[in-house]
């Protein structure tokens, strides 16, 4: 594969796009598209078709688990990374079972999201 | 020791030529070769010896290469040795070589390349070493199972396995059934089992991550953050009564791959914790308590560590008094009095206590003396009256111990600061102006303490305590019963501060002190009035009393000029006990006073005992 792989980040807190922006620099990552609800992220997935997604599970407009069944219906081999806090481990288990990739308990360090992502990587 | 591993291989043709060739090929050093000159023949060495490969001839009498085969895929024993077919017929014709997938089979064309066959028999060797590894691993893991099976029945965690039904497999550890208080757990359904003892939403969640962790596209370690079972709390409820037992359980689960690496069941383990976390809910109130204590110590290093070991000694010394009180009154007529006996007490160690300013303990004397007048409110006292007041003595007694042990560790601190002899008076005076401020604070009113006329000197040391109890009480008195509130001062043109000075003598044989307030003075008609009401005091003509008459009068029981008792003052139980122990040492209060004016207390010890 000698395209750049290509990243999406979805997540109503500005800052944490930031931060996740951050982390993302050392990776030979494409950051194509970055909304902050789920109607964005939607309409934005259909147009930057990117390989990872790490999506909020609690967002306006369109709640997580909505988002992550319209970007599976799109493509279903979209890994998606799920982003939630750690009180609502009931969704995130049905965000894996709907078939997001891995989940990262809010709040997180630098480490435990790169533990993730290193794992989707390594996938393909 | 690594042994070397000798296999077998079994040569089989109906010519004794061809298997004489064979032969020549494969003889090497740590390979048997077995020969056999028909099918029948064959399968019969099969059952006797252990092969790795069989080199098969296809075209034989009777039972032929393929029918040979055939057969040794029919039997367990021989199902999974490999076979080398060798022929003669052309490679066109290779399609008859009927689909022999399963296992590994492979064919040669006579007449037979030495060195390919040799290079083919070396890999088929080789699986079947790395089998025979295999094989040898399973009878260690079998040996290993029984292990655990034994050990199974020792562990204190629950241990169990679940299947895709997430149901029971029957091998589970023996605590497994107390754990999860149910016998014969072989196939339960773990769902069934958790519902009614969590909540269905946890319920729900728990077979969404059961059914995860077959998936093997989720990463185990994802699926760890998630576990709903972590120090769950369950209520086992028996059939029968509507309350049950809670346990609070640590479910752990992990898969267990079979060696296709397809996961073939989960492992569970399970810890009853319901101990441990009840333990640290202990510690953590033990911190609270950790907590209440430096409170205390910072209540307590405010205080004169003298004073305050008297003012300890004289707590004892009361708490054992009530004690014996309440032990020694067992006939119903007795009740009252004793009651007053213990109130009597207890309003003193509060009268010490908020001297001192020490806040818990005037609250809990004071919450003490509540619970007493309740009761003599009440009307007919009850021996199971007597219960809460025991174990609010109990309660005080604690509170004692504490500050004991507290100032056993401090009291290293206070050494080093151990006050000068003319600190001690100023520490005196400024607790008895400690008292005066707060009480009139309390009271809404507002006191001067004097005291530039006494000199602690003058107090030998070992009557400073009761001098102090005695100056509480008669400080918590003028600011209640004497001085008037600022606005009715202002009415009678006095000064809105009222001025409490405290003096002190020490003369050949006695020494003592005054204690005058500029208040009201002492109210005859009201003390009078409730005395008889009270029915405690013959009927007297006031104008004839004496200043021990008014003292009588102040420290009856039940008397005082103040209507509604509260922490302050009131019933004049602190003054009666005072009385009582100045007396005792032969001692005397006299009273002196003008209404509207002043009151004017003063105390006279007898020095015959003291010493200095």
């Amino acid at each position: 594969m000698s395209d750049k792989i290509k990243i999406m980040v979805v997540d109503d807190s500005n800052m944490i796009i930031k931060m996740i922006q951050g982390f993302l620099q050392s990776y030979q990552i494409e950051i194509v598209g970055v909304a902050n609800d789920g109607q964005t992220a939607v309409e934005l997935f259909k147009k930057t078709d990117p390989d990872i997604v790490t999506l909020d599970i609690t967002m306006p407009k369109m709640d997580g688990l909505t988002v992550l069944q319209e970007m599976l219906k799109i493509k279903d081999t979209t890994k998606v990374i799920i982003i939630s806090a750690l009180t609502d481990n009931a969704t995130a288990l049905k965000a894996l079972q709907i078939g997001a990739k891995d989940f990262i308990p809010k709040p997180f360090k630098e480490d435990s999201f790169k533990e993730v992502l290193n794992r989707i990587l390594s996938e393909n | 020791m690594e042994d070397v591993l000798t296999q077998s291989i079994l040569l089989v043709d109906d010519r004794p030529e061809n298997l004489l060739v064979l032969e020549n090929i494969l003889e090497m050093p740590g390979l048997n070769l077995i020969k056999a000159n028909s099918g029948e023949e064959a399968l019969r060495l099969l059952l006797k010896n252990d092969v790795a490969l069989v080199l098969l001839d296809v075209q034989m009498p009777g039972m032929d290469g393929f029918e040979t085969a055939e057969i040794m895929r029919s039997a367990p024993g021989t199902r999974h040795i490999p076979i080398i077919f060798v022929t003669a017929i052309s490679k066109e014709q290779k399609h008859i070589f009927r689909g022999y997938e399963a296992g590994a089979v492979d064919y040669m064309f006579k007449p037979v390349d030495p060195d390919i066959l040799k290079s083919k028999v070396k890999v088929f060797l080789e699986l079947d070493r790395r089998k025979k590894v295999v094989e040898q691993k399973n009878l260690e893991l079998e040996e290993a199972k029984k292990n655990t099976d034994k050990i199974l029945k020792n562990v204190r965690n629950g241990l169990f396995l679940l299947d895709r039904e997430f149901r029971l497999k029957p091998q589970y550890s023996a605590v497994l059934e107390k754990i999860l208080m149910r016998k014969n757990l072989a196939n339960m359904s773990f769902i069934e089992f958790l519902e009614n003892k969590i909540e269905d939403k946890i319920v729900k969640s728990c077979k969404d991550y059961l059914n995860l962790l077959y998936r093997e596209s989720v990463h185990e370690g994802t699926l760890d953050k998630l576990n709903p079972l972590n120090d769950i709390k369950m209520i086992f409820k028996s059939d029968k009564s509507e309350s049950g037992i809670i346990k609070i359980l640590n479910f752990s689960f992990r898969r267990v791959y079979d060696n296709q690496n397809k996961i073939d069941e989960i492992i569970a383990t399970v810890a009853d914790n319901t101990e441990k976390i009840t333990l640290a809910k202990k510690l953590e109130e033990s911190e609270d308590h950790y907590k209440k204590q430096m409170e205390l110590a910072f209540n307590i290093l405010h205080v004169d560590p003298p004073l305050l070991i008297e003012f300890m000694d004289s707590v004892q010394t009361e708490l054992n008094t009530i004690k014996k009180l309440l032990k020694n009154s067992e006939k119903t007529e007795q009740y009252s009095d004793t009651l007053d006996k213990v109130f009597r007490s207890i309003h003193l160690v509060k009268g010490n206590a908020s001297l001192l300013d020490l806040k818990f303990f005037v609250n809990q004397t004071h919450e003490f003396e509540e619970n007493i007048i309740k009761i003599q409110e009440k009307g007919k006292i009850e021996g199971s009256d007597f219960l809460p007041l025991v174990l609010r003595l109990e309660g005080i007694q604690k509170t004692i111990s504490e500050i004991n042990s507290l100032f056993e560790r401090i009291k290293n601190i206070h050494d080093h600061f151990r006050p000068k002899r003319e600190y001690e008076n100023q520490l005196f005076v400024k607790s008895l102006e400690n008292l005066a401020k707060n009480t009139a604070k309390d009271l809404n009113k507002q006191v001067k303490f004097d005291y530039k006329e006494f000199d602690l000197g003058n107090i030998p040391y070992n009557n400073r305590l009761l001098v102090k109890e005695v100056l509480i009480q008669l400080i918590r008195n003028s600011i209640f019963h004497g001085i008037e509130k600022s606005e009715e001062r202002k009415k009678l043109k006095k000064s809105t501060t009222g001025v409490i000075a405290l003096s002190s003598f020490n003369q050949d044989k006695q020494f003592g002190f005054t204690l005058k307030d500029d208040g009201k003075g002492i109210q005859l008609e009201r003390l009078q009035e409730q005395a008889k009401s009270l029915k405690k005091w013959k009927d007297k003509d006031k104008s004839k009393w004496t200043s021990e008459d008014i003292i009588d009068l102040i420290c009856l029981q039940g008397v005082s000029t103040s209507d509604k008792a509260n922490h302050v003052a009131g019933r004049g139980v602190g003054m009666a006990s005072v009385r009582e122990k100045v007396e005792k040492i032969g001692g005397k209060i006299e009273v002196n006073y003008k209404e509207n004016m002043f009151s004017e207390f003063t105390v006279t010890i007898p020095k015959s005992d003291v010493r200095n």
